[in-house]
């Protein structure tokens, strides 16, 4: 639980991050990521709750242990002033007491990496946004961690940079633990095993990622009928009462189950369309993205919110 | 540690701050011998049909001067150069990205202030030792024993200034409010001084070590005199450090 003055900013969330996972945190603009995620690190404090990382507490205002083990990449990366690129890794390497003879080829790797080589000694502050969070990047790598915290990691860069990072991210499956938070719903599902959804302050959601692509892919079924029939049919689907949404697309009808029902939704939707004697040429699962689920899921809050408010 | 030194140090050295505050003793201390030893021939040429003798001053004098300058227009710099050690990466979020890696609160502000108090230690004495050399070279030797205790109290009180800036720096979220609570606090204690100083607080009151410093020149105080004020000038440069340190370790940043 956390508030700002009067303004709840988290009213409650729990959850549990895998190690060697790559976990996404989602959630809308004020949802409350970096506040969690900054409670995480120590910089502020929750007003009630508790937080374990890597097996240790935290306690607000004292030194914390699993730091050590722990990086974190702000949504806007910032370094000391005055340093350079190379001099602000090599900092990030003595802070995490890597070996001297390891760190500086490691450095050396990493800048070449992310084409950061050119620019190694010029100070930071003379750095493009991208080439900042690139740097950004390089110095959540070079301890090697436990656990990456990751704000927004891709949000300022390319396409190619995107993909570099994302393969990277991938590659840390199993070798380490990468907690992190996108807009980019598209990149968290490329590689993330495991999502939490917040909204305002509260978890709405917490699955791995594969099941929270069947569950809503099974919620939703393109329909195709002949097209003097679509009228017809979509005023009888609407009647069913474990349908919750009926859109054209594409010449198809998008039918929507309310939560929990697809399976009603599918053992009597088909049947009575063709009592009816409508033709039906497809009745098929509509495969959806982690957007449209991420949607969904934000969407089925707020209904809840207005039924129940 | 000797990281977050070696950082500290190059953060301030490179944006002119540490610089800056080492350029203006320098120019004190330089400019202040040859002031004094010609002050009459630049009066008169400012002051063409005039004549204005005033009397030649003394080898004490001229080190005093110089003191004075340096705890008056140096002090000034030195809280400009200060209010933003901590505030500033506040601000920045640089504060931020430090302590989210294995550094402790209090290992992060311990060595800001060491640095910063080696900068000014270091600082003073070399352009007191320059000040002084300069001063032996156009006016004759002022008392050695006596201009040491001078430098000192000047040391402890500029300290002391330090540390309140520092202190306000790491509490307040505003660089700007911390120099400006510095600068409103150094005016107004110099202006309780000319009250403190008929009392018998004066004998502890930080302010004081700035009033002994011309006697301590001339030898007529003894380095007996500071013990109060510069015991008390200690303990307060300790305790607002805790207390600065106290709040920042529960500060959400």
């Amino acid at each position: 639980m956390k508030q700002f003055g009067q303004h709840p900013a988290l009213r409650g969330i729990d959850f549990k991050v895998r190690r060697g996972s790559i976990h996404g945190f989602l959630g809308p603009n004020g949802a409350g990521k970096t506040t969690t995620i900054k409670i995480i690190l120590g910089l502020i404090a929750a007003d009630a709750g508790e937080v374990s990382v890597l097996g240790m507490p935290l306690k607000f205002g004292q030194k914390l242990d699993y730091l050590r083990y722990t990086t974190y990449l702000p949504q806007d990366p910032v370094f000391p002033e005055g340093l350079t690129g190379k001099e602000a890794l090599t900092l990030v390497a003595s802070i995490y007491r890597v070996d001297q003879n390891l760190s500086q080829t490691r450095i050396d790797r990493l800048l070449k990496h992310f084409q950061l080589d050119d620019a190694a000694n010029r100070r930071v502050s003379t750095y493009s946004r991208g080439m900042q969070q690139r740097l950004g990047i390089a110095a959540v790598l070079l301890p090697e961690p436990e656990l990456l915290i990751l704000d927004e990691p891709v949000s300022a860069l390319d396409p190619e940079g995107r993909h570099r990072v994302l393969e990277i991210i991938s590659r840390l499956r199993n070798r380490a633990t990468v907690f992190f938070s996108s807009h980019i719903l598209a990149d968290v599902e490329k590689v993330c095993d495991h999502v939490t959804i917040i909204d305002r302050g509260r978890k709405l959601l917490d699955a791995g990622t594969g099941e929270l692509l069947n569950r809503y892919t099974m919620e939703q079924y393109l329909i195709a009928v002949r097209s003097d029939q679509q009228a017809e049919a979509a005023a009888m689907i609407r009647k069913n009462p474990a349908v919750r949404e009926v859109s054209p697309q594409q010449g198809k009808l998008l039918v929507i189950s309310k939560p929990g029902e697809s399976i009603a939704m599918t053992g009597n939707l088909l049947p009575a369309l063709v009592r009816k004697g409508i033709v039906v040429t497809e009745f098929t699962p509509n495969r959806t993205n982690l957007e449209e689920a991420f949607f969904r899921v934000l969407d089925d809050n707020h209904r809840r919110g207005v039924d129940n408010p | 540690m000797t990281v977050l030194l070696i950082k500290e140090f190059k953060w301030n050295w490179r944006s002119f701050r540490y610089p800056a505050f080492l350029l203006v003793l320098l120019f004190f201390a330089l400019l202040d011998p040859p002031m004094m030893k010609y002050m009459n021939e630049i009066m008169a040429h400012f002051a063409e049909g005039v004549e204005i003798v005033m009397p030649h001053p003394t080898p004490e004098e001229t080190f005093f001067s110089y003191l004075s300058d340096v705890s008056q227009m140096g002090v000034l710099v030195l809280i400009f150069m200060v209010m933003g050690t901590v505030a500033r990466e506040k601000e920045t979020g640089v504060a931020g990205w430090m302590l989210s890696k294995p550094i402790g609160r209090w290992q992060y502000l311990t060595a800001k202030i060491a640095v910063l108090f080696t900068v000014v230690i270091i600082g003073l004495i070399i352009s007191s030792t320059l000040a002084y050399l300069y001063t032996i070279t156009l006016m004759g030797p002022p008392p050695m024993a006596g201009s040491i205790w001078a430098t000192i109290a000047l040391i402890a009180y500029t300290l002391l200034l330090a540390t309140l800036t520092f202190a306000f720096s790491a509490v307040l979220k505003s660089q700007l409010a911390a120099g400006g609570l510095a600068v409103v606090i150094f005016f107004l204690s110099g202006l309780l001084n000319l009250v403190v100083a008929e009392t018998a607080a004066a004998d502890f009151y930080p302010n004081t070590l700035l009033s002994l410093m011309k006697p301590l020149i001339d030898g007529t105080a003894s380095p007996s005199t500071m013990t109060g004020p510069l015991a008390i000038t200690l303990l307060l440069i300790f305790l607002l450090y805790l207390l600065a340190g106290n709040r920042f370790s529960h500060m959400e940043l």
